[in-house]
């Protein structure tokens, strides 16, 4: 074992190579079970009867994930967290093919798929290219953009299932701002905590401010999904990019306690009034109450309500339980099967070790972000890397969890595998930025150096006609001054 | 043809599994497995570099000595196995390092304790012209650019 230990120190030192600098070079070999796994898919939905549409459908997948394996490459890339993606984004057509009513041209699925290749492509140049967002005046207009969204949707936003007024329909395709928002957002935090080495008072201020904000359009709106998504991203961040411990220590639980004190509030309200109010802002914020609370009802005890409320729990549970390992045949009428029941439907039509794999899939996702993380040079992007792989996983957990009955139910899509058109857009974009920055070459984020200089020098310049000279004469020294003497 | 699809799907996932093992490749990549035939061919050129003269570019100023930077990546810090040694509680054992990039030799910091400080700033990564001032912990070296003659002190280099 020694011996061992030994040896593999001294490959270590003698290669002066950072890591990264021999990316993995993939050979053959993998491409071929690729191309055999893509073409297993296919069988497999031929199969179940689906076959034409999936024929459709491999046009813009082989498109996809062959196109951008070849960038990848190109780039020097994370190949492994590219192949983990595509092979997500095979089952992920399989299962909405199978998914589908009848055996036609799929032309919404398609026209969703390549919007998002497009997208993605446009995003990861941009951010290739544009090292403007991580000043100042980037995040302000950041910040400024998000808000405009947010606004939009207020004002624009028409009502979809369940009162969630989160859609605006923009030359007859509805999108979902608030999927753009949360990677704006995980920008606009990078940018504020991450373009010094200390983040000091005002700009930890700042970050919480703009969660706030952030926050409050979500709760107005609705859409607690992302409002839990956000929180917990920005907890995430302040975790790992703030030096100071106590912050976060403080940040937590000032939360947890404001939490539960607004949780015991909501539930004396909703009990002293008894859900209606005559005043519409107050009716507004009991409605919320009112549904997060049905929320939480119905996950503890799903037969309250088997018609109504827990009726969508219900067939996911009988539908979890009619699977099993290679897919049944009999399905069960899910309520939303394409977006948020997607998880079940997998599991029942594909059987429960796939569904196994794609959790793994998801697993080895988390692992590959966090070796990007630390194989970045710039705490920019390495920032960025964190908050969007964090979001990514933290999405894909709360849904598989919500919809096996882990958590209450909560309507977020899972990435890659759901149909929701902006959902696929925004993860597109996400997955575009986070190969981007694994291939390393770019921009150093630590902009406000070129201010950083001259504020040093200011700071240390001797006036000697102020009274400051005279009272900073005594000031203690810096280390940096003291080993100039030396 | 439902009997079909079991086998599919298990063919399916066995492929999944491949691709995984094979593109994940669960040996960390300090330990490269297939490089190895060619490593033993390129020790054999790299001595001749240094021999053949390479003219050197830049001196570290080290407590009143002059190191010459002979090689690149030229590694600083206060383990033995470095180019540089600095016997230096404030430096850390992998320090930085100084490394060619298009062209240009540019100074690096290898996630050390207390930073690399060059002209009062810290940096992470930086182009070096020469005439810099690193501080390294609290050492401080300067950066000279080569002239003509070379009086250097070279026990501080690792042969």
């Amino acid at each position: 074992m020694a011996k061992k230990k030994v040896q593999k120190k001294v490959q270590r030192t003698q290669k002066k190579e950072p890591a990264r600098a021999d990316k993995k070079y993939l050979g053959v070999q993998t491409l071929v079970l690729f191309i055999l796994f893509q073409l297993v898919s296919l069988l497999t939905v031929v199969v179940s009867g689906r076959g034409k549409a999936y024929l459709y459908m491999m046009i813009p997948l082989v498109i996809i994930t062959y196109g951008g394996w070849f960038f990848v490459r190109k780039m020097r890339a994370d190949t492994p967290f590219f192949l983990d993606v595509a092979m997500l984004l095979t089952f992920g057509t399989m299962i909405q093919c199978m998914l589908l009513k009848e055996d036609t041209v799929p032309k919404s699925l398609l026209i969703i798929y390549v919007l998002s290749a497009v997208m993605a492509l446009v995003a990861g140049f941009l951010y290739k290219r544009c090292s403007f967002i991580a000043s100042a005046n980037g995040t302000a207009l950041l910040i400024v953009v998000s808000i405009v969204l947010y606004l939009a949707t207020l004002v624009l936003g028409a009502a979809v299932g369940g009162g969630v007024r989160n859609w605006i329909s923009v030359g007859g395709m509805s999108i979902q701002p608030s999927e753009f928002n949360k990677i704006i957002y995980v920008l606009v935090m990078a940018g504020l905590l991450c373009t010094k080495d200390h983040p000091g008072k005002k700009r930890i201020w700042a970050s919480i401010f703009v969660t706030l904000v952030n926050l409050g359009f979500l709760g107005i709106q609705g859409e607690f999904g992302t409002f839990l998504l956000i929180l917990c991203t920005f907890l995430c961040l302040i975790f790992l990019f703030v030096p100071d411990i106590k912050v976060f220590a403080s940040i937590f639980s000032i939360l947890v306690a404001a939490g539960a004190a607004v949780a015991a509030c909501c539930v004396s309200l909703l009990k002293i009034t008894g859900g209606s109010s005559n005043f519409g802002p107050m009716q507004f914020i009991l409605n919320q109450v009112q549904k997060i609370v049905n929320r939480f009802a119905v996950w503890l005890d799903p037969n309250i309500d088997p018609q109504g409320a827990s009726y969508q729990i219900l067939q996911a549970r009988k539908a979890l339980l009619n699977s099993n390992l290679f897919g049944s045949d009999t399905t069960t009428p899910l309520s939303n099967p394409t977006n948020d029941m997607v998880f079940p439907a997998l599991t029942e039509r594909c059987g429960l070790l796939i569904a196994l794999t794609v959790c793994i899939l998801f697993g080895l996702l988390l692992i590959r972000g966090t070796r990007i993380y630390f194989h970045c040079q710039d705490r920019y992007h390495q920032a960025v890397c964190a908050g969007l792989c964090f979001q990514l996983i933290l999405q894909s957990f709360i849904i598989i969890g919500g919809s096996i009955g882990m958590f209450p139910l909560t309507g977020i899509t899972l990435p890659l595998i759901s149909r929701g058109g902006t959902s696929l857009m925004a993860t597109f974009i996400i997955l575009a930025v986070i190969l981007v920055i694994s291939a390393g070459t770019l921009w150093n984020g630590r902009r406000d150096y070129s201010s950083y200089d001259s504020k040093l020098q200011k700071a240390r310049a001797v006036y000697p006609k102020r009274v400051s000279s005279v009272r900073n004469r005594n000031r203690r020294r810096t280390r940096v001054d003291d080993t100039r003497e030396s | 043809m439902s009997f079909l699809k079991p086998i599919l799907i298990a063919v399916i996932i066995i492929l999944a599994l491949l691709i995984i093992v094979k593109a994940n490749r669960f040996a960390t990549s300090d330990q490269p497995s297939n490089e190895r035939p060619k490593d033993p061919v390129k020790p054999e050129k790299k001595p001749e570099k240094p021999n053949s003269q390479t003219p050197i570019e830049f001196f570290l100023v080290y407590v009143g000595r002059r190191v010459p930077v002979t090689h690149y990546p030229f590694t600083i810090g206060s383990r033995n196995d470095n180019d540089l040694i600095i016997t230096d509680s404030t430096v850390s054992r992998q320090h930085a390092e100084l490394f060619r990039k298009n062209g240009q030799v540019c100074l690096r910091d290898l996630g050390s304790l207390n930073g690399t400080i060059v002209n009062k700033v810290p940096r992470s990564e930086i182009v070096i012209v020469g005439g810099e001032r690193i501080q390294l912990g609290t050492t401080v070296l300067q950066i000279e650019r080569a002239i003509d003659d070379v009086s250097d002190d070279t026990q501080f280099i690792r042969r």
